[in-house]
């Protein structure tokens, strides 16, 4: 205690620091005792089953998409892997006491976040590029792309981070209230029905598997598309296969298979 | 008088007279004058009267003169309106347009005969009243008696009364002249003087212009109607010359210049600019007509009409395309009919001669008929148009246009010139081959697919090396040359590096030859003449057909291997025996023929040279022993059995080879020649599947050069916008072919994914990696 005061030189910030110090040391103790319970013989990381079982405690599926932002925030360099570094960071910049308890009331936060703030989604489903495709791979196959589509994309149009953006607004836009966003009559723009359109459409025309590129752009498309296609502008740069899809979906739509 | 003072008595001034004797000045001045009117002034003093009027003004009588003499002047004008121009007025009748012309005259003579009276009269009245005008009329603010008797002349003879029948009749004798009559020029001249004299603005521009025009407009609308309904193309076209030329001499002659531009627009308004169209596009007769009967005046006179009006010229420039695109379509049409039955027969099996040679023909027909189509519109746009660029513009769009709607056009060129580069032309000078090539360069311009175009250039050029064919190297480097000027140094960089290959083999052949003279070996190989091709430079592929060769053959191939690798070590030498021919002696029954075949063609003969006569070889005992591919295998045996020259006899015989038949050799051959040359059947033309095949590797080598072209570009810019850098890689790849957009961008995605551009935080642009 001595110390710190020597070194804060003033006591009300010696003390608030002496106390959040021993608390970190607390939060650390308590994470790595988690940590050692789930981890890999042998190794220095959580694995695969090290997670199911996690989970199982946690109480979430082990395909809760809240994963996909417990596994950005923890750095999580692919499915099933869990470093002991990036496991401390992440829960303490969580706000986490490092228990099982304390992690089960930051999970719905979590949640909550990904589906509502655009931002957020974005980091996460950027992340999530990287994260699922395999080592060396460029591109992510289709059916892992999809998967991943199908935890992140429903769930970011529901909570509203994935909310129709009309091109007259800036993306600065506060896309919490998009549902009350129509007093111009402005289009409703992509329909959630659209995301098995892309998952068919995809497996339709097959090829090698998802670019980074388009991984990345799907998100801002969602976002400005209406629900006709209609604005779609096929010079502009938006990647190829997006291209393609809109010509399906428009050939879909006049065929008046609705969605 | 009171004061009376006679000696110093000042005489007023004399009297000259009182009130009264002013009077009797004036009645004296008022007779003079009215002599002057009566043209009676041989009597008359002019000191006299000009001291009336002096004495009158002096005596502050200026009023009552100044008005008298007016009063004059006008009672005079009304008389001479009586008297002579209203006994003048044209009876109305109609009839006789001469009749009627001379009417008319006779009242626009008096008119101006009254007038000459009056300017006459007003002169001397202006020389009489000068010192009234001197101190007068200043002073009391009125008009000078000179202008005063302009206007009353205005008041009095151009009053309704008069003006009106005035201006009908000159509106009757315009139009009288207009339909064709002569009238009296001088006469209407005269008196549209004097209504441009008179007033300002002039009575002309205030009461004759407007009634011109107006008239001008309903008699040109009817023209108008009238000549397309009864005149075809030419005749419209040069009545309405002619209306121009008249109508402009007219305001030269007898109106002024100055309204000139007012009918001219109302010439184009009303002849020109609505008839543009139907004019244009009159059957038999029109635009259409004209070309097709060369008649270049009649197009000139078309354009210098049209391109009067704004919208002329666009029209012409429109119908100029429509023909041009009409008449490409129907080539293409043309040449479709007679190519038509190669896609029926599916993946195309070489049909014998005749139909290779009609496809050949076909092709060389297009490119002829493309080149008499642009011959005749030079000729148009240089005679009728005087090379006027905006014509030239639309024409060379639409032959871009239909040139390149036929997709075989690159190859059916680059036949085209093969035809004229090769040996054996009939009966052309190297002159007038040169001027053909001229001319295919400038159809070569419009195709937009240049780089489909080098291929099979490049394919041509490389059959015509091989074989010997060309007619000289002078024209294939001289068309190189030209090629070179229009599509620039990389295009014929491999051409170029053909030729080089050529003359380097021709060299290496020699030594070699001298190399084998050299050997003390007694087991000579047979003789061999190589052509060695860097790989890059030639379109045939590295793994060509091969064959299994006789040992005799092999032995020949690889003592040229270790003497050519001896010289230049590192080199890697793939024999294509698909390219070669050789000659060799064949004895038959009657004699020994001299026979040049294919490479192939040898080694199959070279079988039968082990079998006894008249034994069969069955299609495939042939096909294992040489391993040549089906193809090529029935491609040479049909040369070989099935052509002119029977070589070998099928069993059973027919014109086409298949897999089930056998052959023997034909011991029985006889032909008057000693040598003979056994041609391949070949389809000129390339077949669907060569095409498919061509098209691959054409798409192949665009994606490469728009990778190559985009990673330039981007390494020269760093970041480029999406749209810009699109547009930049369009116009950099333009000289070799027309990239889609959407093909660029797969390409940029491409690179993208391989990490050499990245797309910036705006989603709309990339970045360079380096």
């Amino acid at each position: 205690a001595v110390k710190f005061i020597q070194k804060y030189k003033r006591v009300d910030l010696a003390i608030d620091a002496f106390y959040s110090n021993s608390n970190t040391q607390q939060i650390t103790n308590n994470l790595n005792a988690v940590f050692d319970r789930y981890k890999e013989k042998g190794g220095d990381s959580i694995g695969i089953d090290g997670t199911v079982a996690l989970c199982n405690d946690l109480g979430v599926n082990p395909e809760d998409v809240v994963l996909l932002a417990i596994a950005y925030e923890l750095k999580s360099p692919g499915v099933g892997e869990w470093p002991r570094k990036g496991w401390q960071e992440g829960w303490k910049n969580l706000g986490c006491d490092g228990t099982i308890e304390g992690m089960k009331t930051i999970l719905p936060k979590q949640r909550q976040k990904l589906g509502k703030d655009s931002a957020y989604f974005n980091k996460v489903y950027s992340y999530t590029f990287d994260f699922a495709k395999s080592e060396g791979q460029r591109s992510l196959g289709i059916e892992t792309a999809c998967a991943f589509w199908a935890l992140l994309l429903p769930h970011g149009l529901e909570g509203g981070a994935l909310g129709h953006v009309t091109p007259a607004n800036d993306d600065s836009e506060d896309d919490d209230d998009q549902d009350m966003e129509n007093p111009d009559g402005s289009d409703s723009g992509w329909s959630p029905a659209y995301v098995d359109w892309w998952f068919e459409f995809l497996n339709e025309k097959g090829g090698k598997g998802i670019s980074k590129d388009t991984w990345a752009m799907l998100p801002e498309f969602i976002r400005s598309i209406d629900s006709k296609f209609e604005t779609h502008d096929l010079e502009a740069a938006w990647p190829s296969t997006i291209d393609d899809f809109v010509e399906w979906a428009k050939a879909r739509l006049a065929s008046g298979t609705a969605p | 008088m009171a004061l009376r003072k006679p000696k110093t008595k000042i005489k007023p001034p004399r009297k000259h007279g009182t009130d009264q004797s002013m009077q009797d000045t004036w009645a004296a001045l008022a007779r003079a004058i009215q002599e002057i009117h009566n043209h009676n002034t041989s009597k008359l003093s002019f000191e006299e009267n000009f001291r009336y009027a002096y004495n009158l003004v002096l005596h502050k009588h200026g009023e009552m003169l100044y008005k008298g003499v007016r009063d004059l002047i006008a009672k005079n004008l009304d008389r001479l309106a009586k008297e002579q121009i209203i006994p003048a007025f044209p009876s109305g009748a109609e009839g006789d347009p001469t009749l009627r012309s001379q009417q008319g005259e006779r009242l626009l003579k008096s008119f101006r005969r009254v007038w000459d009276d009056h300017i006459d009269s007003m002169s001397k009245l202006r020389d009489l009243l000068k010192y009234m005008d001197r101190s007068y009329t200043p002073h009391a603010q009125v008009p000078q008696i000179w202008d005063a008797g302009l206007d009353l002349f205005i008041q009095h003879i151009l009053g309704p009364t008069i003006a009106e029948p005035l201006i009908a009749t000159i509106l009757a004798q315009i139009r009288i002249e207009r339909d064709g009559y002569t009238i009296n020029r001088s006469a209407v001249k005269s008196c549209v003087e004097v209504l441009l004299l008179l007033d300002h603005p002039s009575i002309y521009k205030k009461k004759l212009e407007p009634a011109v025009l107006q008239e001008s407009t309903s008699f040109y609308r009817e023209e108008g109607q009238k000549l397309l309904e009864t005149c075809d193309a030419p005749e419209f076209l040069r009545r309405v010359s002619s209306r121009l030329e008249s109508e402009e001499s007219r305001c030269a002659h007898y109106l002024t210049p100055m309204t000139h531009p007012q009918l001219r627009a109302i010439l184009e308004d009303n002849l020109i600019t609505p008839n543009l169209g139907t004019v244009l596009d009159m059957p038999n007769s029109g635009l259409e007509a004209m070309i097709d009967g060369e008649k270049y005046d009649q197009i000139a006179t078309l354009y210098k009409l049209y391109s009067m009006v704004p919208l002329g010229l666009p029209i012409i420039r429109k119908g100029l395309k429509t023909s041009v695109e009409r008449r490409g379509k129907e080539v293409n049409e043309v040449n479709q009919d007679e190519d038509a039955d190669e896609g029926e027969e599916g993946p195309a099996k070489p049909k014998g001669k005749e139909k290779a040679l009609a496809q050949a023909n076909a092709a060389l027909k297009w490119v002829q008929d493309v080149l008499n189509l642009k011959d005749k519109f030079d000729r148009v746009q240089k005679q009728s148009f005087k090379d006027e660029i905006s014509v030239q513009t639309a024409l060379n769009e639409a032959f871009e246009s239909f040139i390149n709607r036929n997709p075989k056009a690159p190859e059916f060129i680059s036949l085209f010139v093969d035809e004229h580069l090769k040996k054996g032309l009939k009966g052309k000078t190297e002159d007038e081959v040169d001027v053909v090539l001229d001319k295919t360069i400038t159809v070569f311009r419009f195709i937009t697919e240049k780089d489909v175009f080098e291929r099979y250039y490049k394919t041509h050029l490389a059959k015509r090396l091989l074989n010997g064919r060309s007619v000289s190297d002078d024209a294939e480097r001289g068309m190189l040359a030209k090629l070179k000027l229009e599509c620039g140094y990389q295009f014929t960089q491999k051409l170029e590096g053909m030729f080089n290959d050529m003359r380097v083999s021709a060299d290496i052949t020699a030594s070699y030859r001298k190399h084998i003279d050299d050997l003390v070996d007694v087991d000579r190989p047979i003789e061999l003449s190589v052509t060695v091709m860097t790989s890059t430079f030639w379109p045939m592929t590295h793994s060509g057909s091969s064959c299994i060769m006789p040992i005799r053959m092999t032995q020949a191939c690889q003592v040229f291997e270790r003497y050519y690798l001896s010289k230049h070590s590192g080199r890697r030498l793939t024999w294509q025996p698909a390219l070669g021919n050789a000659d060799v002696k064949v004895a038959f029954k009657a004699r020994t023929h001299e026979l040049n075949v294919s490479t192939f063609a040898l080694v199959i003969l070279l079988l039968f040279e082990d079998v006894e006569d008249g034994e069969r070889l069955s299609y495939n005992e042939i096909k294992d022993a040489v391993q040549i591919p089906d193809p090529e295998l029935q491609r040479n045996l049909q040369s070989l059995a099935c052509a002119k020259f029977k070589i070998l006899k099928k069993h059973p015989p027919s014109r086409d080879v298949s897999t089930t038949d056998a052959f023997t050799f034909n011991n029985d051959f006889t032909a008057n020649l000693q040598r003979i040359k056994i041609g391949l059947v070949a389809s000129k033309t390339e077949t669907t599947e060569e095409r498919q095949d061509t098209r691959n590797k054409i798409d192949e080598e665009r994606r490469h050069q728009t990778e190559a072209c985009i990673v330039r570009i981007m390494k020269d810019r760093k970041t480029m916008a999406h749209n810009e850098l699109i547009n930049e890689v369009t116009r950099q790849l333009a000289t070799r072919f027309q990239p889609n957009p959407i093909d660029i961008k797969k390409r940029i995605e491409s690179l993208i994914e391989r990490e050499y551009l990245e797309r910036r935080e705006d989603r709309k642009s990339y970045n360079y990696l380096a």
